[in-house]
């Protein structure tokens, strides 16, 4: 008798967490057997009041509406990031600058006056790259 | 990846998209789905992501708050979830929900804030749940019983703040929010049956703690 009596709390239980844990969406009510079984046994009676209260008070917990002013804010941090230049836009800059460089600055020797223009623009080059990089690093920070 | 739409694609649809959707007022575009409003996006119409910051931001802002409980820091949070969004936008798979994704970078862009700045409950739950009348009781039966689980707003605020956060943030998302198990899996990066089992844990611990607060 127990066993059985056992049971049908055990599917009346099972059969709550389906209707209520699962699925989100409107509630379904309980069956018409789990309402029999209910009002027969006061302790699933008690347990189901007690987790429909919790669960309905939790769907009700107020929430906020958001500030006009902190959309507009959203929005315009959004617009500077879209307008903002991305080293990805400029994909051959970066090893383009890199090599120029290096090629500049290896290639020909310091003792001559081209060697030495050389260098001079390999440094102006990787002053360039310095600042190009910076620029794009501030402008990821403003946002 | 096989069932992915790549980029190209995307971004081609959005243009065709662009293309025929002309003049759409932002009403229009209220009516659009999120994967259109993203192609539309990538595509370089900036007015369908606003379409899409002000169909989410309510739930972006609130789920966050219950992280925080901080408005400035929620503020915040919700402005660094929307910025994240648009920078990844190119990667986000258009057969995916595009809630759960933008709800994953939030979570995220939370717990992040609570790890480095070990936040701080700076509003009281109380200011959270002033106005919301206690809940009635279902049935007449077992009325005294009845009474005492009529539990008031407040009560469940604090038997909410005594979770772990993460507990907090699942059983919200749950039933404050109704996001389904595979949308919260998604969101926490855990599996549905994780999250059931979870779920479970955290409701019964939940009415356990509540019981107890109204013995007291």
């Amino acid at each position: 008798m127990n066993d059985s009596k056992n049971d049908e709390c055990a599917l009346f239980r099972l059969d709550f967490e389906k209707r209520r844990g699962e699925e989100p969406g409107p509630d379904t009510g309980i069956s018409e057997q789990g309402k029999k079984h209910a009002d027969s046994c006061v302790a699933c009676h008690k347990w189901a009041f007690e987790m429909e209260s919790l669960l309905d008070m939790s769907a009700a917990l107020p929430q906020f509406d958001v500030p006009e002013a902190l959309t507009q804010q959203i929005l315009a941090a959004v617009e500077t990031e879209r307008k903002m230049p991305r080293m990805s836009q400029y994909p051959l800059v970066l090893p383009l600058s890199i090599i120029g460089a290096a090629a500049l600055l290896t290639v020909l020797p310091f003792d001559s006056l081209e060697g030495m223009l050389s260098w001079g623009i390999g440094l102006a080059a990787m002053v360039l790259l310095k600042g190009l990089l910076s620029g794009v690093q501030a402008g990821q920070q403003a946002v | 990846m096989a069932n992915c739409e790549t980029l190209t694609q995307v971004v081609l649809r959005g243009f065709g998209q662009l293309l025929a959707s002309g003049g759409l007022t932002r009403q229009d575009k209220e009516k659009l789905a999120d994967g259109q409003l993203i192609a539309l996006t990538l595509s370089g119409d900036a007015r369908s992501y606003e379409v899409l910051v002000r169909r989410y931001q309510k739930l972006v802002y609130n789920v966050v708050y219950q992280m925080l409980r901080s408005h400035e820091a929620a503020a915040d949070v919700t402005q660094e979830t929307f910025l994240k969004a648009f920078r990844s936008l190119s990667t986000f798979r258009s057969e995916c929900a595009f809630k759960p994704w933008l709800l994953r970078i939030a979570t995220n862009s939370g717990l992040n804030l609570i790890r480095d700045s070990k936040s701080k409950e700076h509003d009281s739950l109380e200011s959270l749940l002033d106005g919301n009348p206690a809940c009635e009781p279902a049935s007449g039966q077992n009325v005294e019983s009845e009474v005492e689980w009529s539990l008031s707003h407040a009560m469940l605020g604090e038997a909410l703040l005594t979770l772990p956060p993460r507990h907090r943030h699942v059983f919200l998302l749950r039933y404050q929010h109704d996001l389904s198990y595979a949308e919260i899996a998604s969101v926490v990066d855990e599996p549905e049956t994780t999250i059931k089992a979870q779920l479970f844990r955290i409701r019964e611990k939940l009415k356990k703690i509540l019981a107890e607060r109204m013995r007291t």
